[in-house]
């Protein structure tokens, strides 16, 4: 039975459905923002000359800040007021965000990144309180913003590549302005009441469920993290092109939470969406070939993991003794901890991964070319212009085109050259999809720690 | 046992999906290994000077590579300037002489691999052999990287 949410007289000047959808959205906002620049991120590593390393903070630092200032938010707002903090989130985020916009330097992009994660996560939290008010019932309100916070997970990387596409890393940030002041506009004109303010007091969060979500975070981070780096980097699609393949994972997700009305809380349903999603983690270890084909039936698999687990493991870490918004800020600092354990974990795979396969790459690239039937000085030419190329390839999949162009060959040899063309830059393709194929499996290993957290609650609900 | 459903549900996908994954060659789609240097090569078509220069050049590039422990196209890449010649030393820990033995162990090869290819004659493989044997070895690698342009 749904109960009425604590002092829901409604709100003054305003409907409450607009309202909702504006916070629900802002929600949305802030929680994507944790993936959002995940398609930027080949963008901003020409745009400031960055390395991959140091670019990755872009996403840490922003996870890192939003996961320690989330339960000193959500304590805030139950002591404050939840509409004064969200406003107060709305506008810093909204700020931070403009900054973002205009940063002309990585150090200004990390520091405004960590205003806006920690204004950020006094949205989320205050949202979180005011929401079972808005919505009328407290299990309404505590739906909507599980709901906005899968919906901004799943669809963050998708949305942030069109609009890298369309206006370049700079409109990832451009565009999330006026998210955060048109409900911010609402809540003022509105003149929305804080619920009840409850006293002080430690509130714990659920232990297990939390932890699994941190490692199930960790999980999606790694699955969205590093298939954007595999497609844009290690297989030349544009952000456009990336965001659509990646919108499989929210298309799945949506799918699977229509058939699941309800949302599944019991453990069964959640283990089995932790199965999915390392499966799917699994599967982008082993692709086949570097086409994106390959990589459609995992992110199914793991768009279905998300609607099975988030909102489930949500839900139940959310409930709790004590007020809602003080779990919720225990449940976003676990699952933006995660997000960072997950990078902190995998980066450095990968990035030693991609050296050692660059490595393997190009010893078998000379071998090819050594042991072509070319003349030896054709070889030597054309290894030559090679190697000239590859050095002008900054961090980008190196185009083999202008070297083999270079070497003028007659009809006869047209075709040899042809074949080794094709035949080097299949091990190009095949180094730079396996560079990831370590990260991918740890990631699923880390899934599937999530399962271990998930034993208790099973325990629970079988007694 | 209802419960189990779904767990075991997503198990046979996510089995199921590995596994086709890995019987399509998902785990052996990574750049293809080299072949081993100290493999004898055999040397084709050689009609002419140019094809013969080639095949030396092969040949003594894996005799040399595999006397360093190393892969065939590692080596040529350190062969391409003197910096990354010495790069390539100082990261193994070799000194300029066991380089230049190197060297000299990959001239020895070539000639075995081009007499057993019938390329070149017992006594041209004997004249040769004398002048490797005696080339000094601050020439050896000097030779190897002109043969290699």
């Amino acid at each position: 039975m749904a109960t009425e949410a604590p002092g829901a007289e409604g709100t003054a000047g305003v409907r409450s459905a607009p309202l909702t959808l504006a916070l629900a959205i802002a929600v949305a906002t802030v929680l994507a923002d944790s993936s959002v620049v995940v398609l930027a991120l080949p963008d901003l590593l020409s745009a400031l000359h960055v390395s991959i390393e140091r670019v990755a903070w872009v996403i840490t630092a922003f996870n890192l800040a939003l996961a320690l200032a989330a339960l000193p938010a959500a304590q805030l707002a139950a002591r404050a007021g939840a509409a004064r903090v969200t406003c107060a989130g709305l506008a810093g985020f909204a700020l931070a965000s403009a900054v973002c916009t205009v940063a002309g330097s990585i150090d200004v992009l990390l520091a405004a990144r960590v205003v806006q994660a920690v204004f950020g996560a006094a949205v989320v939290c205050g949202a979180l309180a005011l929401l079972p008010k808005l919505a009328g019932t407290q299990a309404r309100g505590l739906a909507v913003w599980a709901a906005a916070a899968a919906a901004g997970a799943a669809a963050g990387p998708a949305a942030g590549g069109a609009l890298t596409q369309a206006f370049t890393w700079r409109g990832v940030f451009a565009a999330q302005v006026p998210l955060a002041l048109v409900p911010l506009a609402l809540l003022v004109h509105g003149r929305v009441r804080d619920p009840e303010r409850t006293a002080g007091g430690r509130v714990w969060p659920r232990p297990w469920p939390n932890l699994a979500l941190a490692l199930v975070s960790a999980a999606l981070t790694a699955a969205l993290f590093l298939l954007v780096l595999m497609l844009v980097r290690g297989w030349g699609l544009d952000p456009l092109a990336a965001a659509a393949v990646l919108s499989v994972i929210p298309v799945a997700a949506i799918a699977t939470s229509a058939f699941l009305k309800p949302a599944a809380t019991a453990p069964a349903p959640v283990a089995a969406g932790v199965i999915l999603i390392a499966g799917g983690l699994a599967a982008l270890a082993l692709v086949p070939s570097a086409a994106v084909v390959w990589t459609l039936v995992p992110q199914a698999l793991i768009g279905a993991g998300l609607a099975l687990t988030l909102p489930g493991l949500t839900h139940t870490a959310l409930a709790g003794a004590g007020p809602a918004a003080i779990h919720g800020g225990w449940t976003i600092a676990a699952r933006h901890a995660g997000v960072v354990i997950g990078l902190v974990i995998l980066t450095p795979i990968f990035t030693t991964d991609l050296v050692t396969q660059q490595a393997a790459a190009e010893r078998s690239g000379t071998s090819l070319v050594l042991n072509s039937k070319l003349s030896l000085d054709a070889k030597l030419r054309l290894g030559d212009a090679i190697d000239r190329s590859l050095h002008q390839t900054q961090n980008r999949l190196p185009d083999l085109r202008p070297a083999f162009r270079a070497q003028h060959p007659s009809a006869a040899d047209r075709p040899t050259y042809e074949q080794l063309r094709a035949a080097l830059t299949g091990q190009v393709r095949r180094a730079a999809t396996h560079a990831f194929s370590r990260a991918f499996l740890v990631a699923a290993g880390i899934a599937l720690l999530a399962l271990a957290a998930l034993a208790p609650g099973w325990r629970e609900a079988a007694t | 046992m209802t419960a189990l459903r779904w767990p075991v549900a997503a198990l046979v996908a996510a089995v199921g999906l590995v596994g086709a994954y890995i019987a399509l060659g998902g785990r052996d789609y990574a750049p293809a290994s080299v072949p081993s240097p100290c493999a004898a090569r055999h040397w084709h078509n050689v009609s002419s000077f140019g094809d013969l220069e080639n095949e030396v050049a092969l040949s003594a590039l894996d005799g040399a590579a595999c006397r360093l422990h190393v892969s065939q196209p590692t080596l040529a890449l350190a062969f391409t300037s003197t910096g990354r010649l010495q790069q390539f030393a100082n990261r193994r820990g070799l000194s300029t002489l066991e380089v230049a033995d190197a060297a000299r162990a990959g001239l020895l090869r070539a000639i075995s691999d081009g007499r057993a290819s019938g390329a070149i004659s017992a006594v041209e493989g004997l004249l040769l052999h004398a002048a490797f044997e005696h080339i000094p070895r601050d020439q050896l690698i000097r030779l190897v990287r002109g043969l290699l342009g």
